[in-house]
C-alpha cells in the first residue's frame, strides 16, 4: 500500500504539472494563432480600402479627402488611421477607441503586428494608400474578455480530457503497482521456501548453515564461542506410524514452537528434516550449554496435548563448541550430530562432543560402507554352534551365526556390525546370505545323513520386513529344507518391542511350520499374556545367568524359574553359555531340555563342524545316553551314512 | 457473481459523478464542444453508473482495494 500511495501521488502531481504545461502552450498557441487569423483579416481588408480609396481620391490625395472617404467605411471593432510618411497622424476623432499612445506606436513600427495595452489587444495593419504619401492603418482592438469567451470553448474539451487522462493513468499506475506487488510478494514467498522449512516455518539446512557461517566469523572475530546443537526427537517415528503423519506434523510444529521459547533472540533454531532440528548458541561459554540443553529439554518434555491426545516426547541433544571442537563448519555440524548420536545409543539426554566419541561414530562410518560389500567380497561366512539334549546327549541341532573377517579391521562381531545393519537396510541382504549359506550346509549335513535343525538369528528388523516370508520359503525350498528343520530365533526385545505385528509375522511363520524361539530370554520385558499367546516352541535362557549361576544364587534362581516357566506354558527351555561340565550338570538337574556353550562346541566353520560331528556320533538320539558331559565327546542325532 | 467492493457511500458518488458525465457527454453535448471527448466523458460516465449498480469496480479488484465496511478486504492477500 506504501508504494501504491507514493505512486498514486507521484502520478497525480507529474500529470497536473504536465496538463498545466500543456494548458499553458495551448492558450498561448491559441491567441497566437487568433492574431495571426486577425493580421491576414486586417491585411486583405486594407488591401481592398487603400486601392478603392486611391481610386476615388485619385487627383486629390489630401487629408480631407481621405478623412471624409473614410467617414462611409464604419465598423465597431476596426478602427481606421491614416498617417503621413513624417508619422503626423490624422484620424476619424470619433473613433476614441484606440488611445493616442497607441496610435503614435503603431505609426512608427512594423506595419503588421499586435499590441497589448490596458486589458486590450490592439491588432493592426498598415498598408500605403497607392499614389499617396499617407498610410492607412486598420486597428482591430479586442477585449481580452473576447479572447477568453473564444478560450473557453477550448478549454473545456481540454479540461475533460485531462481529467479523462489522468483517471486512466492513475488505474493504470495502479495496476502497474498492485502487480510489482504482487511479484515482490511471489519472489519474497519462493525465497522464504528456498530458506524456510514449510511444516515449521523455522530456517532450513540451507539458511542454517548460512547463518552458522556468519555467527562463527563473528564469534572469531569477538573471540567468543558458540554452540551448535543437534536435536533429533526420541520415539517421534513411533508417533507418526500410531497417530498418523498429521499428528507427527503438529508434534514437531509444536516442538519447533517450545524450542523458539526457549532460546534468546540472538539464537537461531532450524529444522534439518525430520525429526532434526539444529541451534546455533551465540556468546556462550561451553559451561552454559548444559544449563541450556536442561531448559530445553524441560520444555520438549512437557506432556503435549495433540488432537485430544496426550503426547510425552522426549530429545537426544548432542553439542559442539566452537572453536574448542572445530573452527570448520562441516566438521561442526557432524561433530553435533556424532554427540547426538551418542546421547541416543547411551539413552541419555544429553551428550557433548568429544574425540572419544568420534572414534566409536568413524569405525561405525567405515563398517556401514564396507558392509555394502562384504557379501560379494566374500568377506561374510557362517559358523555352527551345535546344541545338545542334556537328558540324552544327543546333538539336536545347531545355530548359525554370521561372522565377518574385514580385510583390515580382522574379524567383527555381530554385536558390532548387526546394529549398522539395521540403521542403514543392510539386514535383508544378510539375512538372505545366512538363510543360503546355512541352508545349503543343513542340506550337506542331511546328505551325509545327519538329521539335524538349523537355528537362524532374525533381528527385530527382519521381523519388519514384508519380504521375510517369501525369503524364508525361497531359501528352504531352493535347499530342499523342511520348514519344521528350521528354527527361528528372535530375540525377547525384538518380539515385545512391536508386539502386535510380531504377533501376526510368528503367527504366520508357525503356520507354516518354521520353528521358533525365544533368544535372549530374561533381558527384557516380556509380557506373560504374550509369551503365552506367541508361537513360540523355545525359550533360549540368556547366557548371562546361565554362566553365573554356580556363583551367584539370584542368577540360579532366574534360570531355575525360567526353566519351571518354559516348562509350565510347555516350552523347551535351552540354556546358552554352557561353559563348563558343573553348569551343565546342575542344568540337567534344574530340568533344562537343551543347552549350548563352549563346553559342548565353539561355533565353527562347517568343515569343523562336520569333523566334529563325526568324532561324536557314536550316540544316536535313541540311544538313551546316561547323564551327559563325557569327555569323550558328544552324542549326534543323525547316524552316519 | 461479482465480489462486493464498494461501499454506498461510493455507490453514491459513482451515481452522481455517471450521471453528470453522461449528461455532460451524451445529452448537453455544447458544454464540451468536442464530440470525442463528450463520447469519452459520457462513456466514463456509464462505466460509473455500471459499476455503481453491481457494486463492483473491477480496477479496484485489479488493485486489491476495497471500501467496504469489511476491513478484511480492503488489503490485497
Amino acid at each position: 500500500m506504501h508504494l501504491r500511495l507514493k505512486l498514486f501521488l507521484g502520478i497525480v502531481l507529474f500529470f497536473t504539472i504536465a496538463l498545466c504545461f500543456f494548458g499553458y502552450i495551448a492558450y498561448d498557441s491559441a491567441v497566437e494563432s487568433s492574431i495571426k487569423q486577425e493580421n491576414i483579416l486586417l491585411k486583405d481588408l486594407s488591401g481592398g480600402l487603400t486601392n478603392d480609396l486611391a481610386s476615388d481620391i485619385g487627383t486629390q490625395p489630401n487629408e480631407v479627402a481621405i478623412k471624409s472617404w473614410l467617414t462611409h467605411f464604419k465598423s465597431p471593432q476596426i478602427t481606421t488611421m491614416v498617417f503621413s510618411d513624417d508619422h503626423q497622424i490624422f484620424s476619424d476623432k470619433e473613433q476614441k477607441q484606440v488611445p493616442q499612445g497607441v496610435m503614435q506606436q503603431i505609426a512608427t513600427s512594423e506595419p503588421s503586428g499586435s499590441i497589448s495595452m490596458q486589458q486590450v489587444v490592439y491588432i493592426w495593419h498598415s498598408r500605403p494608400i497607392p499614389g499617396t504619401r499617407y498610410t492607412l492603418s486598420l486597428i482591430h482592438s479586442q477585449n481580452q474578455q473576447d479572447a477568453r469567451t473564444f478560450l473557453n470553448a477550448l478549454a473545456m474539451p481540454l479540461i475533460f480530457a485531462a481529467l479523462i487522462i489522468i483517471w486512466v493513468a492513475i488505474w493504470t499506475t495502479m495496476f502497474i503497482a498492485a502487480l510489482l506487488e504482487k511479484l515482490s510478494a511471489q519472489k519474497d514467498k519462493l525465497q522464504h521456501q528456498a530458506m524456510h522449512d514449510a511444516l515449521t516455518s523455522l530456517p532450513n539446512r540451507t539458511l542454517m548453515q548460512d547463518r552458522l557461517q556468519v555467527a562463527m566469523h563473528t564469534a572469531d572475530r569477538q573471540r567468543t564461542e558458540l554452540a551448535l546443537l543437534a536435536i533429533d526427537l526420541n520415539r517421534f517415528k513411533e508417533i507418526n506410524d500410531t497417530l498418523g503423519h498429521h499428528c507427527g506434523d503438529l508434534l514437531l510444529i509444536e516442538v519447533a514452537k517450545r524450542l523458539e521459547l526457549g532460546l534468546r533472540k540472538s539464537d537461531s533454531v532450524a529444522r534439518l528434516g525430520g525429526d532434526e532440528f539444529a541451534i546455533i548458541l551465540n556468546h556462550v561459554e561451553a559451561e552454559d550449554v548444559k544449563a541450556i540443553v536442561e531448559k530445553l529439554t524441560r520444555l520438549i518434555e512437557e506432556v503435549m496435548e495433540i488432537e485430544g491426545n496426550k503426547l510425552f516426547i522426549s530429545a537426544s541433544i548432542g553439542s559442539a563448541i566452537f572453536p574448542t571442537h572445530s573452527r570448520e563448519m562441516d566438521t561442526l555440524l557432524q561433530y553435533a550430530d556424532v554427540a547426538m548420536y551418542a546421547a541416543k545409543k547411551a539413552c541419555v539426554k544429553y551428550a557433548s562432543y568429544s574425540a572419544d566419541l568420534e572414534e566409536g561414530s568413524r569405525e561405525k562410518l567405515i563398517l556401514s560402507n564396507d558392509l555394502r560389500n562384504a557379501v560379494q567380497a566374500g568377506q561374510l561366512s557362517v559358523n555352527y554352534q551345535p546344541k545338545i539334549n542334556i537328558r540324552t546327549g544327543a546333538v539336536i541341532g545347531t545355530e548359525a551365526l554370521i561372522r565377518w573377517k574385514h580385510p583390515t579391521l580382522g574379524f567383527v562381531g555381530p554385536d558390532r556390525f548387526i546394529p549398522i545393519a539395521e540403521q542403514t537396510g543392510l539386514m535383508r541382504p544378510l539375512t538372505e546370505f545366512v538363510l543360503d549359506t546355512a541352508l545349503q550346509d543343513l542340506r550337506r549335513l542331511s546328505d551325509q545323513g545327519y538329521t539335524t535343525s538349523m537355528a537362524i538369528n532374525l533381528s527385530a528388523v527382519s521381523l519388519q520386513d514384508p519380504e521375510l516370508e517369501s525369503l524364508l520359503l525361497n531359501a528352504a525350498g531352493k535347499w530342499g529344507a523342511q520348514p519344521s528343520q528350521v528354527v527361528l530365533e528372535i530375540t525377547e526385545t525384538a518380539v515385545m518391542d512391536k508386539t502386535v505385528h510380531a504377533m501376526e509375522v510368528l503367527q504366520s511363520l508357525d503356520k507354516l511350520g518354521f520353528k521358533i524361539s525365544m533368544d535372549d530370554f530374561g533381558t527384557g520385558y516380556s509380557s506373560l499374556v504374550n509369551l503365552r499367546r506367541l508361537p513360540i516352541q523355545e525359550l533360549k535362557v540368556d547366557r548371562t545367568f546361565v554362566m553365573n549361576m554356580l556363583t551367584n544364587e539370584e542368577d540360579a534362581t532366574i534360570v531355575r524359574t525360567i526353566i519351571d516357566l518354559g516348562h509350565s506354558l510347555g516350552k523347551k527351555v535351552v540354556a546358552e553359555g554352557v561353559e563348563s561340565e558343573t553348569v551343565l550338570q546342575a542344568l540337567a538337574e534344574l530340568g533344562c531340555d537343551i543347552a549350548q556353550g563352549y563346553h559342548i562346541s565353539r561355533p565353527v566353520p562347517f568343515e569343523t563342524l562336520a569333523n566334529w560331528l563325526k568324532t561324536n556320533s557314536h550316540h544316536t538320539q535313541a540311544d538313551p545316553a546316561p547323564a551327559p558331559g563325557l569327555a569323550s565327546g558328544w552324542p549326534i542325532a543323525a547316524k552316519p551314512s | 457473481m461479482f465480489k462486493r467492493n464498494l461501499h454506498n457511500l461510493d455507490r453514491l458518488a459513482r451515481v452522481i459523478i455517471g450521471i453528470g458525465c453522461i449528461y455532460v457527454g451524451f445529452v448537453d453535448t455544447s458544454i464540451i464542444s468536442n464530440n470525442v471527448v463528450s463520447m469519452l466523458v459520457g462513456i466514463f460516465g456509464v462505466v460509473n453508473i455500471f459499476a455503481a449498480a453491481i457494486s463492483h469496480c473491477p480496477v479496484y479488484n485489479l488493485v486489491g482495494l476495497s471500501t467496504c465496511s469489511t476491513k478484511s478486504e480492503a488489503k490485497p492477500e
